[in-house]
């Protein structure tokens, strides 16, 4: 009896434990471009090192019927359907900006993986890779990341 | 011509637009609320003028480290973004004095959204928005024909806003409302096409303020604290819009400062702005068009849009409250062809109502087996049988030709025929040309081969049925019939009995009356009563006092109807029919001069009673004895000190019999003065003492002003009987 018990506190803290070490805060600033139209829906996501999804980090955008107009993003939150719980924020507009929580796994860095900003503007246009670039330690430095799309540019800080 | 362009233009916008605007005016309306209640909270502040931005700021940053950006919206609410201890972003309204918490952001009710898009889209997006946006420009091409018809119909601008007499139809209340309400109406429609055209057209996007040439110096230089940036020394809050804090504490990073009309980004190095960008003239227009539609900035302001959505609505049902008035009415039923026809009315009316005129005519006709045929002067052609043109027109604004009269004259010009004529114009003395369309036709009707009058021309104001009646009488003493011209149909009105007098000693009583039409009687209307004993109608002349009908009747020994009339008791009722009488209406005269005799004193106590202040009135009033003016005696004391003169004779008295043309006579200063002042003289009480008061009148004015009594005939109204 003991030992289970000693066996399940073990455990729990392990989890715990792995629980606030998995992932690390950081703040993110996305600066739009002076685009006209609706809010621009944006989803950032981990892709391995051959492109594929691996996990959705944050989507701009709550209202998720035009989720399919973010096409490829959409083929794989269709399929895994994993939850978006505390994930998700307002549309960002044309000319502003907005800051984010996102949570990265230091697991992740330097390895080959990549951070990728997919927007998509209701009647104008969808960016696939509005922003797409490897992660690194660098990056995580307030690096200016520059935008093609709707997007000019994106800091990401520790916080 | 133009005029009719303006008219068809306007009816025809207003019908197809018509279910639009109705469905942005109810959410406009709906929709104006929401700035006047914004602006009445409490996160509401008024003297942002008075707070230095820097001070704001400081306050700001005291409390809420982590801020990350500030708004002021246009209600001059402030509120902040900022990260909480848990990473989240956090949104709230502060106080900027103190740069505390004061609200939480509730987020905008479900109502004003809905109202919102249905105003902006009717929920079908870019389509909606266009037919929105295409609604406006409509909504400015009536507001600019309707103000070309106002014109019209007044003649100048300065006319428009004279006073009007309230006549109580659909017409007088769609251009009082539209007169006052032009203005903003005009704004609204033209505010609200300019957000639509800037949408679809132009798309105004302000110039790009990061598009500069950034220095990459990235040699470490110091970060400035916040009260070291000499750039918010100059501001006052309420000069902003937003404030972006630099996202990190380095010399690329830059605070983002969005003023009302330009935008700045502050280097945190040397507190000065490195980049500028103003507000285009496309983007201030956009501006201001949305203030000024949606109210946002002023309370004052949200209440007129308020008001004049809700005058819209109301637009636009006495709009097809007109339109189909003049429809129904004039289509004038015919049982008999056009060219069968011996006698041809020709109707020329505004409203319609003249054509009421013309169908009681064509009945008495037709009673007398004759064949007749009602038309507008517009379908004016060659009528093969026609041996009588009768034309009875009213007259548009200034003189003009109404609406289904305007290619009349033309016509006439080129059409041969052979017949005799007779013209009765409608119009009112209180407009300047009255009946000058009427005037006109008669005079080109007069020089035209192959016609000949019938009768002299003659006039009716305001609808004077005796006037009428007088002309019908001339037309069948020319040719020679029995016309009789059936009264108008009327709604009996019921009427209860409040008071009765006893008889006095001329077997005159008072009678005063309640009835639920209190608000459409005016004192000078006049009551028909209609006996069953005899089934003969009897007029009496209304004084409104008190909000109740007051008649003043002599009983007749041998009287069916004073009779009746004087053994009703209290809390009876009766029916009978109240006839308006404009024409005997108290007007915006200054001076006026009331004479009667006997009962005729009735229509003038109401008047007096309703009269302002600012009115010089004189009573001239003839009755037998001293007695007599008992039964008057408390109508008059409590308006004594609006009455200027009040002169008294009396008949049947032992010394000093006089009559009341007598009292007239000895006071000729009087009735110049009145005269001469743009004044009425007005008359009610016996025919006899009608023309024994005008043979003095003439008098005075051959004597002293060298001239007579015609020359005044319109400032001198009777009533008599």
């Amino acid at each position: 009896m003991k030992k289970a018990i000693f066996l399940f506190v073990g455990i729990l803290t392990l989890m715990s434990f792995t629980n606030i070490k998995s992932t690390d805060p950081y703040k993110c600033l996305i600066q739009m471009k002076n685009y006209s139209g609706e809010g621009a829906y944006i989803v950032i996501s981990l892709l391995d090192e051959n492109d594929e999804y691996l996990k959705t980090i944050h989507v701009r955008g709550e209202d998720d019927e035009w989720y399919h107009d973010i096409s490829e993003w959409w083929n794989f939150q269709g399929k895994n359907k994993a939850s978006l719980d505390g994930i998700t924020g307002a549309t960002i507009s044309g000319g502003s900006r907005a800051v984010t929580s996102l949570e990265i796994n230091p697991d992740w860095i330097g390895k080959n993986y990549s951070l990728r900003f997919e927007t998509a503007v209701e009647d104008k246009a969808y960016h696939l890779d509005d922003i797409k670039i490897k992660l690194t330690q660098e990056l995580l430095k307030g690096q200016t990341l520059k935008g093609s799309g709707f997007i000019r540019f994106v800091k990401i800080l520790a916080q | 011509m133009l005029q009719k362009v303006w008219r068809l233009s306007h009816l025809a916008l207003a019908l197809i637009a018509g279910i639009f605007i109705l469905l942005a005016s109810i959410t406009g309306l709906a929709l104006a609320t929401e700035p006047v209640i914004e602006h009445s909270k409490a996160t509401s502040f008024h003297h942002l003028d008075e707070l230095d931005l820097e001070t704001a700021l400081l306050n700001i940053k005291a409390e809420h480290p982590e801020v990350i950006s500030i708004h002021r919206n246009a209600y001059n609410q402030i509120s902040i973004e900022t990260i909480d201890e848990n990473f989240e972003s956090q949104s709230f309204y502060i106080n900027p004095f103190t740069g505390k918490k004061i609200a939480n952001i509730s987020e905008r009710s479900a109502i004003y959204e809905f109202n919102t898009v249905l105003h902006r889209s009717l929920f079908l997006k870019s389509t909606g928005r266009f037919i929105i946006g295409l609604t406006a420009i409509f909504l400015i091409l009536i507001v600019i024909s309707g103000f070309a018809l106002l014109l019209k119909r007044y003649g100048s601008f300065r006319k428009i806003f004279s006073k009007e007499k309230y006549d109580g139809t659909a017409a007088y209340w769609h251009s009082l409302a539209s007169k006052y309400f032009l203005i903003p109406l005009f704004i609204i429609a033209i505010s609200g096409a300019y957000l639509s055209v800037d949408r679809f057209l132009i798309e105004s996007q302000p110039q790009d303020i990061w598009d500069f040439e950034q220095n990459e110096n990235t040699a470490e230089t110091e970060i400035l604290e916040l009260e070291n940036i000499n750039t918010f020394d100059n501001f006052k809050v309420s000069e902003i819009l937003q404030i972006d804090f630099p996202f990190a504490a380095s010399p690329d990073e830059y605070f983002y400062v969005k003023l009302v009309n330009a935008e700045l980004l502050v280097s945190q190095v040397s507190g000065q702005a490195i980049n500028r960008v103003s507000e285009t003239p496309a983007l201030k227009t956009k501006r201001w068009s949305f203030h000024l539609h949606t109210g946002d900035f002023s309370w004052l302001w949200s209440i007129i849009l308020g008001l004049s959505s809700l005058v819209l609505v109301g637009l636009f049902i006495s709009g097809i409250l007109i339109w189909l008035k003049r429809i129904i009415k004039s289509k004038a039923k015919n049982k008999c062809p056009k060219d069968e026809a011996e006698i041809v009315i020709l109707v020329g009316s505004e409203t319609g109502s003249t054509f009421g005129y013309a169908s009681r005519l064509a009945e008495a006709f037709i009673k007398l087996k004759k064949k007749v045929y009602v038309a507008s002067l517009n379908q004016y052609s060659k009528f093969e049988s026609a041996q009588h043109l009768l034309i009875l027109s009213s007259t548009y604004g200034d003189g003009e030709a109404p609406y289904n009269a305007s290619q009349f004259l033309q016509k006439l010009k080129n059409i041969n025929q052979k017949a005799h004529y007779s013209v009765l114009g409608f119009g009112s003395t209180d407009y300047p040309k009255f009946c000058a369309f009427a005037e006109k036709v008669n005079q080109e009707l007069h020089k035209k081969e192959g016609l000949q009058a019938l009768t002299a021309y003659a006039t009716v104001n305001k609808n004077n049925e005796s006037e009428f009646i007088n002309w019908t009488s001339e037309l069948s003493r020319a040719l020679d019939l029995n016309l009789e011209i059936q009264p108008p149909k009327e709604a009996q009105t019921t009427l209860k009995i409040k008071e009765i007098s006893c008889l006095n000693c001329d077997q005159n009583f008072t009678l005063c009356l309640k009835t639920k039409k209190i608000n459409n009687i005016q004192s000078g209307d006049l009551l028909a009563i209609t006996p069953k004993a005899d089934g003969r109608e009897r007029l009496y002349s209304i004084a409104k006092v008190d909000n109740k009908v007051l008649l003043s009747v002599k009983k007749h020994d041998m009287g069916i109807c004073s009779t009746y009339l004087s053994q009703l008791e209290k809390n009876k009722t009766f029916k009978a029919k109240i006839r308006k009488h404009p024409s005997f209406h108290l007007g915006n005269k200054k001076n006026v001069i009331f004479i009667a005799n006997g009962t005729g004193i009735a229509p003038f106590l109401g008047m007096i009673d309703e009269a302002k202040t600012e009115k010089e009135m004189h009573v001239f009033f003839g009755l037998r004895k001293p007695e007599s003016f008992e039964l008057y005696k408390d109508y008059f004391n409590r308006n004594q000190s609006k009455i200027k003169s009040l002169n008294l004779a009396y008949s049947r008295q032992e010394q000093n019999s006089q009559y009341v043309q007598h009292l007239i006579a000895q006071h000729p200063e009087t009735i110049i003065k009145c005269l001469q002042n743009d004044g009425c003289i007005m008359l009610c009480g016996s025919l006899a003492m009608e023309k024994e008061v005008k043979k003095e009148i003439d008098k005075i004015l051959k004597a002293k002003l060298l001239t007579n009594i015609n020359n005044y005939s319109l400032q001198i109204i009777c009533d008599c009987y």
